[in-house]
C-alpha cells in the first residue's frame, strides 16, 4: 500500500519506524517543520533523515492537497497525534481512506489532551482507538481499540507513554488486516450518547481549589504532572500570601479535616498536609522561583493556601 | 556483559548521533540541564531497546533512573545479562 503518514511527537516518530520496517511504501510524511519544544528530535527530522519526502503539517488544511495526495496514488492517509484538521477534499483522496490514532477511548474523550481529563475524572481504565476519520473530529468508526488500567500511581506522562506503546499495534493491525481486504475491517459505529469532545482549556484555569475533595485534588495534580517534562496542562497552581507556586505531586492522606480548605497542616513522610473539603491531601514537589522543592520547605504549618479569585 | 566505561560510552554516542544532544558529562542532570525532553526521552527508550536489547517497562522502572548518564549506565548494567527486562 502506498501510505502518506500526517504526525507529531512521539507516537508519529514510532509509527514512521514502524512503517519504514514494513513492505508498504511511505510516500511521504507532513508535520511541522519547527518543533514544538524546541527538540531537535522530531517527526520531520526522522522523515528527512529516513529520505522521505516532507510537507508542512499545514498542508492537509489545503484542498489542493488532495491533488498531491491523489497524484501519488495515496491509498492509506494515517494521521498521529496530528493537531490540523483535514480539509473535506484531503479526507476523500486517499483511496481506502484516512485513519487517526487517538489516545483515549472513544467515544469517551474525544478532543484535546484526553490522558489529562481521563486522569482528571479519576478514571481507572483509560484507552487508544484507532478510528475512520469522517469531517467531525474524532467521531469516525472506531476500527481497533485498546484498554488498559489505569492505577493511582499513574501521571499524564506514563499514560501518555502507554497510549503510545498500545497504540503502535492498533496500526500494525490495520495494516495486516487491510492487506488481507478491505472488507474485512470492522467498522463500529460510535454511541453518541457516550461521546463527549474536549477543548483545549483546563480545568479551573490550571489553579488549584481546595474547597473540594482531596480525591479531585489528588486526580487534578496527577493529571498536570508529565515530570520532569512540560506538560500539555502546565502545573497546577497554588498561593500562600506572596508565595506562588506549582504543585508537582499530591497524593490523599485518607485523614479526614474539619479544617477550612487550604489550611497547611503538619509535615508527614510523603510532604506536608494540606486540608481539603473532605480530607488532608499531602503536597510532596512543588516548583517555587523556578526551582523544584520539596513542598516543606516553602510551607509551613498554619499557612494558608487561598484560591485564586475567591 | 560489558563494563560501565563502554555502556557510558555507547550512551553517550546515543545521544549524540541520535539525539543530537550534547551531554556536558556523564553525572549531568538530564533533566534539569534540559538535555531531555519528552520527545527525547521516549525516542532514547527507543534506543535503549534498540542498542541494548533491553525492554523497560516504566511501570515497573523509576524515572530517576533516567536522569544522567551514570545513572542509566548503572541500570542497565544491573542487568547483568541475567534479565533483558527493565
Amino acid at each position: 500500500m502506498n501510505i502518506l503518514l500526517v504526525g507529531e511527537e512521539s507516537a508519529g516518530i514510532r509509527v514512521l519506524r514502524l512503517l519504514a520496517e514494513s513492505c508498504h511504501r511511505v510516500v511521504g510524511v507532513v508535520a511541522s517543520p519547527k518543533p514544538r519544544y524546541g527538540s531537535p528530535v522530531t517527526l520531520w527530522n526522522t522523515a528527512l533523515k529516513l529520505g522521505y519526502r516532507t510537507w508542512a503539517a499545514e498542508s492537509v488544511k489545503d484542498p489542493s492537497f488532495a491533488r498531491r495526495i491523489r497524484t501519488d496514488e495515496v491509498d492509506l492517509l494515517l494521521n498521529i497525534h496530528s493537531l490540523h484538521v483535514l480539509s473535506t477534499e484531503v479526507l476523500q483522496a486517499p483511496k481506502i481512506g484516512c485513519f487517526n490514532l487517538h489516545p483515549g477511548p472513544l467515544p469517551r474523550y474525544a478532543g484535546l489532551n484526553p490522558v489529562c481529563w481521563a486522569l482528571y475524572f479519576g478514571e481507572t481504565t483509560h484507552g487508544v482507538t484507532l478510528h475512520g476519520m469522517t469531517a467531525e473530529i474524532d467521531a469516525g468508526p472506531i476500527i481497533y481499540q485498546s484498554l488498559f488500567p489505569i492505577c493511582e500511581e499513574d501521571t499524564g506522562f506514563s499514560v501518555s507513554l502507554r497510549c503510545i506503546k498500545e497504540g503502535l499495534p492498533l496500526v500494525s493491525r490495520l495494516l495486516a488486516t487491510l492487506a488481507e481486504g478491505l472488507e474485512n475491517l470492522p467498522k463500529v459505529s460510535q454511541d453518541r450518547n457516550h461521546w463527549h469532545y474536549y477543548g483545549r482549556g483546563v480545568p479551573h484555569g490550571g489553579q488549584v481549589i481546595w474547597s473540594v475533595n482531596a480525591r479531585q485534588v489528588a486526580n487534578f495534580v496527577r493529571a498536570c504532572n508529565f515530570s520532569p517534562f512540560l506538560s500539555p496542562w502546565g502545573m497546577p497552581q497554588a498561593r500562600a500570601g506572596d508565595r506562588i507556586f506549582s504543585i508537582i505531586t499530591a497524593k490523599r492522606t485518607g485523614s479526614s479535616t474539619n479544617s477550612p480548605p487550604g489550611t497547611v497542616g503538619c509535615p508527614d513522610s510523603f510532604g506536608i498536609r494540606v486540608a481539603c473539603a473532605d480530607e488532608w491531601i499531602s503536597v510532596g514537589k512543588i516548583k517555587f522561583e523556578d526551582k523544584l522543592a520539596d513542598a516543606i520547605e516553602v510551607l509551613h504549618a498554619g499557612d494558608y493556601l487561598e484560591e485564586h479569585g475567591r | 556483559m560489558q563494563d560501565l566505561q563502554t555502556i557510558g560510552n555507547e550512551l553517550a554516542e546515543i545521544f549524540s548521533l541520535k539525539l543530537h544532544v550534547e551531554v556536558p558529562s556523564y553525572d549531568a542532570d538530564l533533566f534539569e540541564t534540559g538535555v531531555l525532553d519528552s520527545l527525547q526521552f521516549v525516542e532514547l527508550l527507543f534506543q535503549l531497546e534498540q542498542q541494548f536489547g533491553v525492554h523497560i517497562s516504566l511501570d515497573e522502572t523509576d524515572l530517576e533512573n533516567f536522569r544522567s548518564i551514570e545513572r542509566i549506565t548503572v541500570m542497565l548494567a544491573g542487568q547483568n545479562g541475567n534479565s533483558k527486562r527493565i
